[in-house]
């Protein structure tokens, strides 16, 4: 990498990172500043708090330590990303690229055909999936998941009454599942085949090649989608909010639609404030633990 | 040419400057409009929910707030342009074919006024988020129409235009606007932020004549008990549900409005006293061991109230097909979802259908309710106050009026529309219109949003029997001091 040696060059540096820099700051830096500042005040969009917000230090995050529901929605959250990111998304989508995926010795037919089908997930908007989600899982009889139970004599069942964690944690891996799938294919498309011939000349069985051979030279580009996919994970809201709203009885409130209900819905702007600096914090945390994973292969 | 060695300190530091100056600019921005809170998810749009009217009265103790008095008035012979801004379907096209005759009207008077109608989203809670949002942004429209469980909270929020002395200078407002109602939108200050824009009445809606086939008596029931009775006869008969109370949080801020609230009135604890929320009495707890005791009788329709739109299967479907003999209404009831081109029309609805007032819990008197249903208010930031309250009043009076009465299905909040057509065709909304002065009605302090959440999730767990009413009641408690705070709640014994 060349140093940067003179002002001219920083400034010609700077000047291609301002752009990108000044969005981040706008959009990212600023708002994140602005809520942690609101976190430390009583504001609210209704009553006397909107007209005379005051500063009221740390009791809205003393508040949320005491909350069991905050506590509830962070438990349902950390499961709904190991679940469905982790092992639904990451393992599910990297075998699925690992069968798709040309190597010495192994190729599927009709891959684009899988291909395209596994892409049409990404081709909905999110609000769109997740309102044909509610459709398909709708508890009358008339909805299509109950019309296949009824071929064989069985159900209705209310799925999103009596289901609704693992429904939203289905939904998320089908939603979630193209891009890992995606991401792996390519990284598994570019291994050196030279690698996977001599192991297979050597006797390697496949699982021996899969476990000893691809996922070790994998482990940077599985921790980079990990990271991807945890962070995006818990700061998903709309993908569970229109299927189940949190419900039934908070059943399905990640964290983010915690945040949503208490700002949005109470008008507690302070509390909704102070839920997302944790959870920032936490993502933060974690994306650093990422980050150190990654190096210490280095 | 010496060349400067740039180390990195230097570099990170000319970094750092700059990312400094993006947030400084971040902040001038920020601070340059409405500050808008930023902790949150982007929302989105779900399904309509059509449930108009969320009735309250009397005046609400509001916290102090500065008048919004109208300090900018526009002279009117200067060209205006307001905004509307409304949100469900029926509404939306009524005012769509009145703002043009509104417009036309203040042009025979020398005004040059139009007005630009906005569509919000269809559901409430998304509209009353985008509304709230929009208030403390300082972007809310100039006119717009809510339910008047909100007014005391935007009232105290500043939001809403001080319309004191408006009405004070109008004949109309004292010579034909019934008292009940006036009294009702008058805040604790005194001052005046929204005038009714109709009034409700509600009651319970049941099917006389299949009732009269299974040889149930069709005669005013006096207690809950009775009523319960009735209906699990009626339930054994017909093996289906046979009484809708709104429960659970699918029905939204209608499980208060539509079912909660009507009867926690029948009982003879407050709900609201002194400028506090009573979150434990032996009231809460009768009420949710009746919706217990309608869960265990098989009469209340759980499965409905447990999916989205519950109102679709119950009133809409059962209803009409004489599976669920007897819910809650209002006046709407009769046109927005039985009538001719309502949701769900019923053949010969008069024969079909009649009205039992509300029982009470121990059989004391029966009673309807009767309340301002939506109202018309003015931003308090608005720079036409003059414009916004010609508007408003053009809409609460005269042919305007009867014609909103009759979409929505609401009685008149004034005695002077029986006269107009279409109302006057309308015997029915003229004789619940009769009925306002002897109702029963709730005032809607600020904080009934939160109550209305705590009242949702409360009778969610009931009917899905993960609690009793006993521990629901508890339930409510914890969840309402919670979210009100407790200097705002209080008990009694």
């Amino acid at each position: 990498m060349q140093p940067v040696r003179t002002w001219r060059d920083a400034v010609f540096v700077i000047a291609f990172l301002f752009p990108a820099l000044a969005l981040l700051g706008l959009f990212i830096v600023w708002p994140a500043i602005w809520a942690f500042a609101q976190s430390l005040t009583n504001r609210s969009l209704t009553g006397p708090a909107a007209l005379h917000p005051q500063f009221v230090g740390l009791e809205n995050y003393r508040r949320l330590l005491q909350d069991s529901e905050f506590h509830a929605s962070l438990g349902k959250s950390v499961l709904f990303v190991l679940l469905s990111a982790i092992i639904g998304q990451t393992v599910a989508g990297f075998f699925i690229a690992y069968l798709m995926a040309r190597r010495p010795g192994w190729q599927l037919r009709f891959t684009p055909v899988f291909a395209a089908i596994f892409v049409l997930p990404l081709a909905a908007p999110e609000t769109v999936a997740a309102l044909a989600w509610a459709s398909l899982t709708t508890g009358t009889p008339e909805g299509l998941l109950n019309r296949a139970l009824s071929l064989v004599g069985a159900g209705p069942v209310q799925w999103l009454q009596q289901y609704a964690f693992p429904v939203i944690i289905v939904v998320n891996i089908w939603r979630g599942i193209t891009f890992a799938m995606v991401f792996f294919a390519a990284a598994i498309e570019s291994l050196p085949t030279s690698a996977l011939e001599a192991a297979m000349i050597d006797g390697a069985t496949a699982g021996q090649r899969l476990f000893r051979i691809v996922i070790p030279m994998l482990r940077p580009q599985i921790l980079i989608f990990l990271m991807l996919t945890t962070i995006t994970t818990f700061g998903i809201f709309g993908l569970v909010y229109f299927l189940t709203r949190g419900g039934p009885q908070n059943a399905t409130e990640i964290i983010g639609i915690y945040v949503y209900k208490r700002a949005f819905q109470y008008f507690d702007i302070g509390l909704g404030s102070a839920a997302s600096a944790v959870l920032l914090c936490l993502l933060l945390i974690l994306g650093l633990y990422y980050v150190r994973l990654m190096k210490e292969q280095v | 040419m010496h060349a400067h060695r740039v180390t990195r300190r230097m570099f990170l530091r000319t970094l750092a400057l700059g990312l400094g100056a993006s947030g400084a600019a971040g902040l001038l921005s920020a601070c340059g409009g409405g500050a808008t809170p930023t902790a949150t998810p982007t929302t989105g749009m779900a399904a309509a929910q059509a449930s108009p009217a969320a009735t309250a009265t009397s005046a609400a103790p509001a916290a102090t707030q500065a008048a919004a008095t109208p300090t900018r008035a526009a002279t009117t012979s200067q060209p205006v342009k307001l905004t509307l801004l409304e949100h469900q379907k029926p509404r939306v096209d009524l005012l769509k074919s009145l703002l043009p005759k509104f417009e036309d009207a203040m042009k025979s008077q020398g005004k040059n006024i139009t007005v630009e109608l906005q569509e919000g989203p269809a559901e409430d809670s998304e509209f009353y988020s985008k509304l709230t949002l929009d208030f403390s942004a300082g972007t809310a429209a100039d006119v717009t129409s809510f339910g008047y469980d909100r007014v005391a909270q935007f009232a105290s929020s500043g939001y809403l235009l001080d319309l004191t002395q408006y009405v004070n200078a109008w004949p109309d407002w004292k010579a034909h606007f019934y008292e009940k109602l006036r009294q009702q939108v008058t805040q604790s200050d005194g001052k005046v932020y929204a005038i009714p824009r109709e009034a409700t009445i509600m009651e319970l809606f049941y099917r006389k004549d299949i009732l009269t086939q299974l040889n149930i008596p069709t005669t005013q029931p006096q207690s809950w008990k009775e009523l319960l009775d009735r209906m699990t006869q009626a339930t054994k008969a017909t093996g289906k549900p046979s009484l809708l109370f709104p429960a659970g949080e699918s029905w939204g801020g209608g499980t208060f409005a539509e079912g909660f609230i009507h009867l926690m009135l029948g009982t003879d604890s407050p709900l609201y006293q002194n400028g506090k929320w009573v979150v434990r009495s032996p009231g809460l707890t009768a009420v949710f061991t009746f919706y217990q005791q309608m869960v265990e009788a098989g009469v209340l329709p759980v499965q409905p109230l447990l999916n989205p739109e519950p109102w679709v299967p119950t009133k809409y479907q059962a209803f009409p097909k004489g599976d669920l003999l007897c819910t809650t209404g209002g006046t709407w009831s009769w046109i927005f979802d039985w009538g001719p081109k309502g949701a769900a029309p019923i053949d010969g609805l008069f024969d079909k259908v009649a009205t039992w007032q509300f029982p009470t819990q121990n059989g004391n008197g029966t009673f309807v309710y009767g309340a301002v249903g939506w109202v018309w208010a003015a931003s308090a930031k608005t720079k036409y106050p003059d414009a916004a309250w010609e508007l408003i009043k053009w809409l609460a009076s005269g042919e305007a009026m009867a014609q909103n009465a009759v979409t929505i299905g609401a009685a008149a909040p004034r005695d002077d529309i029986q006269s107009i057509a279409p109302y006057s065709q309308m015997p029915f909304l003229i004789d619940a219109e009769k009925q306002l002065t002897n109702s029963r009605s709730f005032s809607y302090p600020p904080g009934t949003d939160k109550i209305e959440q705590a009242v949702g999730e409360a009778t969610q767990a009931v009917i899905t029997k993960a609690k009793n009413g006993q521990q629901a009641a508890d339930q409510f408690a914890q969840q309402a001091t919670q979210l009100l705070g407790s200097s705002n709640v209080t008990t009694m014994q």
